[in-house]
């Protein structure tokens, strides 16, 4: 069962940056463009490159610097050579507080952990 | 042997591959599209799993090997031969090349018409035993018997089936091949290449301006660009603005190509010549030499078209690393900057 959790207030956030929390033991990073909030995990989907580092924002575009894979913050999708599209938190701002819905963990299939089972 | 290479989504494709056969090359060799930038274990690009123990890997002490966990099995393509018939698990979306596309191939060839053109920079020429057509922007990778590995070159020159592939060398200080180079005595030198190789490439038919960034040797694949296009007479109908810099002003080279391209095409082709180490009074094509770094006078000369240009990036991967969110910013598409990191 999921559960909405307070993250911060909206004002903590600078416009146009990319921001590391730890919910849950998990690493997430919210993406603050204009008066919108996208939650997303901290791994590019790609090379595990760190977007927190790596992602530069662009609107509402998000791309991974590393290999250039970028993605629609407005609903997660694969732009141009991305072949991957970009997992994301529910989030909702009340009372000038961001939350975030957090279940599980949101993964990739390329995750390591996902390869120790691999039949080969 | 038998190499399987497949991803999650059930794509697979099989080939053969040669005893020792760096799998990357017969993977390409065989048309299969694999990721890669560099190819010789700079940039990291070709990270793929296989069972433990049946696969080889090479040089792990490469800048590419960063993110790379061997013990679970992970490592380069770029720096792996296999030691028995394997899978090759990746996780981007697996494909065949085109039938129209040149498939690179391994071929012997020999290097000569070596020529000095700026502090420790060389020019000089492959003769090939087979020809090969190219794309402007593409590039091959080089070995002697007497250095380990693959060294990465962009081609200068373009011609359509080609048996003579044109390169600028820098002897790098602890750059074993070109410490061979630049220290024999021989007319001609033998290399295994393989190629041709490389993504970012021009196409005349994409009909836009460009933008080109080149710090040191990394102009040698926009120099092939710049020669396509001018086959073409490409800048007679399109702008091209070019960055290119270097430490000193006596490193700059090919500034006769250069100049001679900027009178050809006038206001249609803008240069900015730029040097870090030291600040100069001279002038190249009439135009001040910039001081500062590559990516900082590329800033301070923004103009608003940029982000409708296709930008071609040739250079050491700090330079690369530094421009391209600069590029993301200003908007240019992902698709419209192009580079190969082997810098």
């Amino acid at each position: 069962m999921g559960e909405w959790i307070n993250i911060c207030n909206i004002n903590d956030l600078k416009n146009n940056t990319i921001k590391k929390f730890t919910v849950k033991e998990t690493e997430i990073l919210i993406a603050k463009t204009g008066s919108n909030f996208y939650a997303f995990p901290g791994m590019c989907p790609h090379m595990e490159e760190p977007l927190d580092e790596s992602g530069i924002l662009n609107s509402e575009f998000l791309t991974c610097s590393k290999h250039l894979w970028q993605w629609d913050l407005k609903n997660g999708s694969s732009m141009g050579p991305a072949e991957v599209d970009l997992l994301m938190y529910k989030t909702k701002v009340e009372d000038d507080c961001l939350n975030l819905f957090f279940d599980k963990e949101l993964k990739y299939e390329y995750q390591e952990e996902n390869d120790d089972d691999f039949e080969w | 042997m038998v190499i399987t290479f497949l991803n999650k989504k059930g794509q697979e494709f099989e080939i053969d591959c040669g005893e020792d056969e760096i799998l990357l090359q017969a993977g390409l060799r065989n048309g299969v599209v694999l990721p890669y930038e560099c190819s010789t274990g700079t940039c990291g690009s070709c990270k793929a799993l296989a069972k433990p123990g049946t696969v080889n890997v090479n040089e792990k002490d490469l800048d590419g090997f960063k993110n790379v966990k061997i013990s679970k099995g992970e490592f380069l393509l770029c720096q792996g031969t296999a030691k028995e018939n394997c899978k090759i698990l990746l996780n981007t979306d697996l494909s065949k090349s085109n039938n129209d596309v040149q498939l690179p191939f391994h071929q012997k060839a020999y290097l000569k018409d070596f020529k000095k053109v700026a502090r420790e920079t060389i020019t000089a020429n492959f003769y090939l035993s087979g020809k090969i057509s190219f794309k402007a922007g593409q590039y091959i990778i080089v070995k002697h018997p007497s250095v380990e590995g693959y060294r990465a070159y962009s081609m200068t020159n373009f011609e359509e089936n080609s048996d003579l592939l044109s390169l600028v060398i820098k002897n790098k200080i602890d750059g074993k091949l070109t410490n061979y180079l630049f220290d024999s005595k021989e007319d001609e030198i033998k290399f295994d290449i393989f190629g041709p190789i490389g993504k970012a490439t021009f196409n005349p038919l994409e009909r836009k301006n460009l933008l080109m960034i080149a710090g040191g040797t990394g102009i040698a694949g926009l120099m092939s660009i710049l020669n396509h296009a001018d086959q073409f007479r490409y800048f007679e109908d399109y702008e091209v603005d070019l960055f290119f810099g270097v430490r000193k002003f006596e490193d700059f080279f090919f500034l006769d190509e250069i100049s001679n391209l900027s009178r050809k095409y006038k206001s249609n082709f803008n240069t900015y010549f730029i040097t870090s180490d030291e600040k100069v009074d001279s002038k190249i094509n009439s135009r001040d030499v910039s001081n500062g770094f590559v990516h900082q006078v590329f800033e301070n000369n923004l103009k608003s078209d940029y982000s409708e240009r296709i930008a071609f990036l040739g250079g050491p991967s700090k330079m690369i690393d530094l421009l391209i969110p600069t590029l993301l910013k200003i908007g240019i598409n992902p698709d419209s900057i192009r580079y190969d990191k082997f810098g």
